[in-house]
């Protein structure tokens, strides 16, 4: 793999199969076995022969509709998913942030969950224990927030002390999936100018995002997947209007910017 | 049936929780007279060819009616199918006794106006504890129904009591994150009472020889009031918030298809090492969240023990014996049994539980899996520790009221204790490994596992003592995992002896065992867990 890539994907598949009962137990799986049926399955492909190439210090932005397999292919790139066929190289230090509010346990304090996520991503308890004011004071949470049990957190709230954890961890690749959904207008502006600042250092952000004018503002590339397959890649702006015109709405601009 | 809190249990929950436990005990009752009938008219022979048979068919019956969610058919079959069996079997046991108990459950479901679930429920502990019968058979003792009689009145006891007490604390936060301390403080209380009331006339000299005469089955056998002990300290429930967390991969990494089932285990092994702060610092954590809204805090953890100490105390010194050093040994034997079943149990039943319930840090993390039932087992040995000093404590007073108790002090002998502490966590460890893998799969295996290990504390030496086995029946202390490390256990703490050789064995031999077959069969399938989750 050469120096200059951050991730190499090389005709990468992910197939999985989902039960289709309501509840997998050991009770249905008696009863299926005394009526000698087959357990009702159905086979996903998430990720169909995709094949690319992501410098490092690059942006680059995903886009497609609902199942189009963004967040299976993202979950690969973190290592959470095997592939099923071909391979994912990743150089260097994966952050992820996939799912808005993961990682926090509600009982405890926004301090206490900052320190426990810290050590879930490998740093040593004097490392993270140093990076505690600084998440804090990036998070900006109100009125002392941060000493409060996360349950007390409005959903925004909750939105901008992840993504300080996520950004604070110096990660070398960071894999956004509709994480800037949360948090209000400066928020926004804030995690923006951190995520340029990271590709300024050479770091590698991988977004995920239905709301396109973030794909626009921020990424260098694009690519557009749909059932599975990238359909195209090019400069964001490309990407955007073709995906569009997709799907059938033109460029209006209440699609355009539905942040 | 431990009784369970919920988050916020309702009028309706502490009803039907009330009527559940009366009308098992009614239905106990009646299999406790059947089964004393039995006993006197044949020998117990041949009442356990015959009993163990049906029992063990009925068994397999309770197990999928306990399994069945609360959907009307699927309940359906399961109850009529119990009751079919309880029919038959009770028939081929020469009376129709037991008809009565499964019609008794019925009419106590009817009025809860939850039927179907609450039939459900009763006739899986109905047959579990059959189940539990069986087995006693098996460990040289007979009819526990009685101790089991007396545990259920004293779970509706608690059970009103738990009403009363929501009552008081209101139940104002929609999230009570820790037990409050109250709810604690009352369990506390109603096992206390439970017990003097159902074991009263014994204690009295001046009751009346009619009741004494009633009550006699039930609090005269000291076998039966070990069985109130154990039934009752099982019952608490508690609510564990599961943390999840960010995470993060470093260095060059390449995921491909993979072909072998193990991934290298070298790189696995450092992986999980360099992560080994995390399940530590996850289960301190833990702790504390637990421990937060209640106002003892982590006093908690040593007062838990002690409280159970002084109910032991009561129960086996004072209630069996009056001064009787005989009493002080096997309080103590159960005690350390006790405390350390719970370690085991607690690393089992929340590890099996760690996968599941951290579904969303699975799907968005890549770490070795294991870290979460191992933070689980750190967890349950935090909490196993405080007890030490307690255990310790029971004993130093026990010998200062009776010097001519059989236990001696300290010994080189002792050292033995760390080897048996590793190899109890280690077997521990492995079967949450398994359970953890199966309860991805079959979401009901930690239901199941409610089941398994109240079985398997029965089948353990705690309740009974390992020398009280002859023969044959000497297999059952080495075919289960835990057998030959409590033996050891009670071997080293009370009998205060080395470790024979076939112990020392079984130990190992059931370390090693649990932990390549759970390791196996969850370090092959954990990449898998993130699809299936």
């Amino acid at each position: 793999m050469p120096e200059e890539l951050a991730v190499r994907i090389e005709d990468l598949s992910i197939t999985y199969k989902v039960s289709l009962e309501s509840k997998r137990t050991f009770k249905n799986a008696l009863m299926r076995a005394s009526l000698r049926q087959d357990a009702k399955m159905r086979t996903i492909e998430a990720v169909k022969h995709m094949t690319l190439d992501i410098p490092h210090g690059s942006v680059l932005g995903i886009v497609g509709s609902n199942g189009a397999g963004k967040s299976t292919l993202m979950r690969c790139i973190a290592g959470i998913l095997t592939p099923t066929q071909g391979r994912v190289a990743v150089n260097g230090k994966i952050s992820t942030l996939l799912a808005l509010g993961v990682g926090f346990n509600p009982a405890l304090s926004g301090r206490d969950n900052i320190i426990l996520g810290g050590l879930a991503s490998g740093l040593s308890k004097d490392e993270i224990e140093n990076k505690t004011d600084e998440i804090a004071k990036f998070a900006d949470l109100p009125d002392g927030f941060i000493d409060l049990p996360v349950r007390t957190y409005s959903s925004g709230m909750y939105g901008r002390l992840s993504f300080s954890v996520a950004v604070s961890m110096t990660p070398d690749i960071l894999l956004l999936d509709e994480a800037l959904s949360a948090g209000d207008a400066a928020f926004k502006e804030k995690s923006f100018e951190r995520m340029r600042q990271l590709c300024a250092e050479a770091r590698t952000i991988l977004i995920v995002s239905h709301a396109l004018a973030t794909v626009t503002d921020l990424c260098d590339k694009a690519i557009w997947m749909h059932k599975g397959a990238m359909l195209d890649q090019g400069k964001p702006d490309k990407i955007v209007d073709e995906y569009l015109k997709f799907l059938n709405v033109g460029t209006l601009p209440s699609s355009y910017e539905d942040m | 049936m431990p009784l369970t809190y919920k988050v916020r249990p309702s009028l309706t929950d502490h009803l039907s929780e009330i009527t559940n436990k009366g009308a098992s005990a009614i239905a106990y009752l009646v299999t406790y007279f059947y089964g004393r009938s039995i006993f006197k008219r044949r020998s117990p022979r041949g009442f356990t060819a015959a009993g163990a048979l049906v029992f063990a068919v009925l068994t397999a019956l309770a197990t999928f009616a306990a399994l069945t969610p609360a959907t009307t058919p699927s309940v359906v079959v399961g109850s009529i199918g119990a009751t079919a069996g309880a029919t038959a079997g009770c028939t081929a046991a020469g009376t129709t006794f037991a008809f009565f108990a499964a019609t008794t459950f019925f009419a106590a479901a009817f009025l809860t106006g939850a039927f179907f679930v609450t039939a459900a429920f009763l006739t899986a502990t109905f047959f579990v504890t059959a189940a539990f019968l069986t087995a006693t058979f098996f460990a040289g003792a007979f009819l526990e129904a009685g101790a089991f009689l007396a545990v259920e009145l004293a779970a509706a006891f608690g059970a009103a009591i738990a009403l009363l007490d929501s009552k008081i604390t209101g139940s104002k936060s929609a999230e009570i994150k820790a037990t409050p301390a109250v709810l604690l403080i009352n369990r506390e209380l109603v096992k206390l009472l439970s017990i003097l009331i159902f074991t009263f006339p014994n204690f009295s000299r001046h009751s009346p020889a009619r009741i004494k005469g009633f009550f006699s089955p039930i609090s005269g056998r000291g076998w039966q009031v070990r069985g109130i002990c154990a039934q009752i300290c099982s019952w608490d429930g508690r609510l564990t918030p599961m943390p999840t967390n960010q995470n993060f991969l470093s260095k060059v990494q390449v995921f491909e298809a993979h072909k072998a089932s193990l991934p290298p285990l070298i790189p696995y092994v450092k992986e999980f090492w360099s992560r080994r702060t995390f399940a530590i610092e996850l289960a301190r954590f833990n702790d504390k969240a637990e421990y937060l809204g209640s106002r003892l805090g982590k006093v908690w953890l040593i007062l838990n023990p002690l409280l159970l100490g002084i109910v032991y105390y009561i129960v086996i010194v004072i209630i069996r014996g009056g001064s009787d050093h005989n009493g002080l040994t096997r309080l103590n034997h159960l005690l350390i049994g006790l405390f350390t079943f719970y370690f085991a149990q607690s690393t089992v039943m929340a590890g099996a539980q760690s996968i599941t319930l951290g579904g969303r840090l699975i799907l968005n993390q890549a770490f070795p899996r294991t870290l979460l039932p191992f933070s689980c087992a750190i967890q349950a040995f935090r909490e196993f520790l405080p007890t030490i000093p307690v255990y310790v404590l029971v004993l130093v007073v026990g010998k200062w009221i009776y010097p001519a108790t059989q236990i001696a002090g300290v010994s080189w002998n002792f050292l033995w204790i760390p080897f048996i502490i590793v190899c109890i966590a280690l077997t521990a460890f492995g079967l949450a490994l398994l359970f953890a893998t199966l309860n991805v799969y079959f979401r009901d295996t930690n239901k199941l596992l409610t089941y398994i290990t109240r079985i398997w504390m029965y089948l353990s030496p705690i309740l009974w003592l390992p020398s009280s086995l002859h023969g044959k029946a000497k297999l059952l202390l080495y075919i289960n995992p835990l057998g030959p490390a409590l033996t050891a256990n009670s071997r080293v703490w009370i009998d205060n002896t080395g470790l024979s050789r076939n112990v020392i064995v079984g130990c190992i031999f059931w370390a090693v065992t649990s932990m390549c077959v759970g390791g196996y069969f969850f370090i092959s399938r954990e990449r898998d867990f993130a699809i299936r989750i």
